[in-house]
């Protein structure tokens, strides 16, 4: 019983994100249009209301019982000026719990998502960076994060399956060298895993998922190492730097995984 | 007098550029696509093959859309040909 009802609030939670992205596009857009203020002020309006949209949504979701959500150490908005934000991605819902959490952040978004017609007019407005050329990816990040902008990117390129060790794209670390912008991990898990990669709306778990977002120390990357290399070595060096250093949290006693080892280890 | 410039050429600069350690230059064939399906490089790759290219050749490619130079990228090929038109003889 209550498991449909939660497969119910699933199903309501994802019609209202494409109902929302619908709506606002075409009544919130040309409102906030109207209103003073230019590029900028729509922009920010923008990212505003996603923001509380998201909110709303996760808040229904938690209520419905499917997920706990466990924030920890998510540092003040005002810390994370000019912070490349990068986290883990377990999850379809990441995206939506992060920026339910933290106002005003921006993220590179898939070209499927960029063209898409529920959602295209939305991530437009808010002034996100679509993943279309590496080349203007790379600009654009760079200058955002100039800005003062607070740049999520999730390095692993894609969802991936939980458990397993991280393995990241490159084109975090040449953002990263790039940029030289501090660098802020969030780990994030789930468990039961939550519409991993290939579950579906309706695969919800019968017990209410544990999500945690960790925010841990922010990095610097070792720059000594780094400056006689070319480019492309250079990109390497860090995607492997980076892959160790979120590996290494993933041992944390507070990581899912690492305490589920430490639940079935055998007493010697 | 400069050499022209070969696909084994390029070929070795694909493999020490991108780090390649399982393949060895002379594996891959002129006409081999690098891109899907043949060599199998992504996005990423192709951008810093770019840069690479661009500094180790001095290419002359200012003004221009990278995203037009894709097809240059399909093969060896047809990548030292486009390396052999763009790039500027330093005197």
């Amino acid at each position: 019983m209550r498991h449909t009802f939660k497969i119910l609030a699933s199903a309501i939670g994802f019609s209202a994100l494409g109902i929302g992205g619908v709506l606002y596009t075409l009544i919130g857009l040309p409102l906030l249009w109207l209103l003073p203020g230019g590029r900028d002020k729509l922009r920010w309006r923008t990212r505003w209301v996603i923001h509380r949209f998201f909110r709303t949504i996760t808040r229904f979701l938690a209520w419905s019982g499917i997920f706990q959500l466990r924030p920890e150490g998510l540092p003040a908005r005002k810390d994370l000026k000019g912070v490349l934000i990068l986290a883990t991605h377990p999850g379809y819902l990441d995206v939506v719990l992060l920026l339910a959490l933290v106002e005003q952040v921006i993220c590179v978004v898939k070209a499927g998502i960029w063209n898409n017609l529920l959602f295209g007019g939305v991530v437009r407005a808010a002034g996100y960076i679509p993943a279309l050329d590496p080349t203007q990816v790379l600009e654009a990040g760079t200058r955002a994060l100039e800005r003062g902008e607070a740049l999520l990117l999730f390095p692993e390129g894609t969802r991936t399956q939980p458990g397993e060790p991280y393995t990241f794209q490159r084109g975090a670390a040449h953002l990263a060298l790039q940029s030289r912008a501090r660098i802020l991990p969030i780990l994030i898990t789930c468990e039961p895993p939550l519409l991993a990669k290939g579950h579906r709306w309706y695969k919800i778990p019968a017990v209410s998922c544990d999500y945690h977002l960790r925010a841990v120390a922010p990095l610097d990357l070792p720059w000594p190492d780094l400056t006689d290399l070319p480019k492309a070595l250079a990109a390497r060096a860090v995607t492997t730097w980076l892959e160790d250093r979120f590996n290494q949290e993933s041992h944390d006693p507070g990581h899912h995984s690492a305490r589920h080892e430490t639940v079935h280890r055998q007493d010697p | 007098m400069i050499q022209d410039i070969t696909p084994l050429d390029m070929k070795r600069f694909i493999v020490k550029t991108l780090d390649l350690e399982n393949t060895a230059p002379e594996d891959i064939g002129d006409d081999q696509p690098l891109f899907a399906g043949g060599l199998g490089l992504d996005s990423i790759d192709a951008f810093e093959l770019g840069i690479a290219l661009k500094k180790a050749y001095n290419l002359r490619l200012e003004g221009e859309k990278t995203s037009a130079f894709a097809h240059h990228f399909r093969t060896p090929a047809t990548l030292a040909a486009f390396v052999e038109t763009y790039r500027q003889v330093s005197p």
